[in-house]
């Protein structure tokens, strides 16, 4: 199965990085490593990446997958 | 939150940081991770691994009440003690703890609202220390609640009235993904769903921080998928943790009188040989 390799480049270590579809729900969710970096695993389609962090802040992007792994930075 | 059915079963964040060091309170981490314990956890509170502790390896059950006294009286729990679960993933494995506990018949409890991404995002205080309370002799007042657990025999015959709840997401329940998006793909041996299930994520009952909606918005969610109060419903997930989620909330928030949850879950129903399955 394709997966979403994710990193936040500023101050990303530790988020509460969310997994949506595109109707907006809920698939999944991780917390990101020291290095701000996140896995995901998801068939092809379009996602929505929702990151949260300490203070009200929030960071998102969508992503689309057509066959493989993709690699992403949040925000875009 | 006094809009709940039972509103006593959850405490938010305010709460908690005020009983942190209140003698009566036993605050008792439950989380899929079972190394972020190690990392920083709330003030005084222990860990239970949802697996190691509260599984009576080395087959697919739970401890029994037996058990269970044991985990209690270990954690210094007394008759005054009210134990407060948290954990993180939304509270997965800490409702999971909560429907366990429930199920062996242990009452006074509450969960911590949003868990431990509420209490991390509004930047309360994590420590490593671990407390090492004095263990008591306190053992379980009542039975075990079979009306809480649903097992396979339930699941294959089903009453007139039974109604499933697959709280999964709609992919796993469209048999496109196999278990959550953060998780390695392995599970059942088929994908899909029980035959006329409906879905209704269990996400669809929190809001972002993990907190659960307001009982107005929880009442019209489960009311425009069909779900009532009255019928004999079961809740299942993967492996019963997200169920218990959603037990919660239609048991405990929404105070609807039979619910169960289906522990077994995907992970069983899906391996089953021969078991009619939708898609």
């Amino acid at each position: 199965m394709p997966k979403i390799n994710g990193r936040i480049p500023e101050g990303g270590a530790g988020a509460f990085v969310q997994l949506r579809d595109a109707e907006g729900d809920f698939v999944g969710e991780v917390r990101a490593d020291e290095q701000g970096e996140f896995t995901f695993y998801a068939v092809p389609g379009d996602w929505h990446v929702i990151c949260l962090m300490p203070g009200g802040r929030r960071l998102e992007r969508d992503v689309s997958i057509e066959r493989g792994d993709v690699v992403i930075k949040v925000p875009a | 939150m006094t809009d709940y059915a039972n509103p006593d079963v959850l405490v938010d964040t305010d709460w908690m940081a005020g009983h942190v060091d209140d003698p009566n309170i036993r605050i008792i981490e439950v989380d899929e991770d079972t190394e972020a314990y190690e990392k920083g956890h709330i003030r005084n509170s222990v860990a239970w691994n949802w697996f190691d502790d509260l599984h009576a390896k080395p087959r697919r059950d739970y401890i029994d009440q037996a058990g269970l006294n044991r985990l209690l009286q270990l954690a210094g729990v007394g008759p005054d003690t009210t134990v407060v679960l948290y954990g993180g993933n939304n509270n997965w494995f800490a409702a999971y703890g909560f429907w366990l506990l429930r199920y062996l018949g242990y009452d006074n409890l509450k969960l911590l609202n949003g868990g431990r991404k509420r209490w991390e995002l509004d930047s309360r205080e994590l420590v490593t220390e671990v407390p090492t309370p004095a263990p008591t002799q306190f053992t379980v007042p009542n039975p075990v609640r079979p009306e809480l657990r649903a097992l396979r025999d339930e699941v294959l015959a089903p009453g007139a009235t039974t109604r499933f709840v697959d709280v999964r997401s709609p992919e796993e329940f469209r048999g496109e993904m196999m278990a959550p998006a953060h998780l390695p793909q392995e599970s059942a041996m088929v994908a899909g769903h029980i035959p006329g299930a409906c879905n209704v994520p269990w996400s669809r009952a929190a809001n972002e921080d993990g907190t659960f909606k307001s009982a107005g918005e929880l009442a019209t969610l489960y009311r425009d998928a069909g779900v009532r109060d009255g019928e004999s419903l079961i809740a299942y997930c993967r492996i019963g943790e997200r169920s218990a989620h959603t037990w919660f909330v239609l048991h405990e928030l929404l105070g609807f009188e039979k619910v169960e949850n289906y522990d077994g879950s995907w992970t069983e129903y899906g391996s089953l040989v021969g078991v009619p399955v939708e898609w």
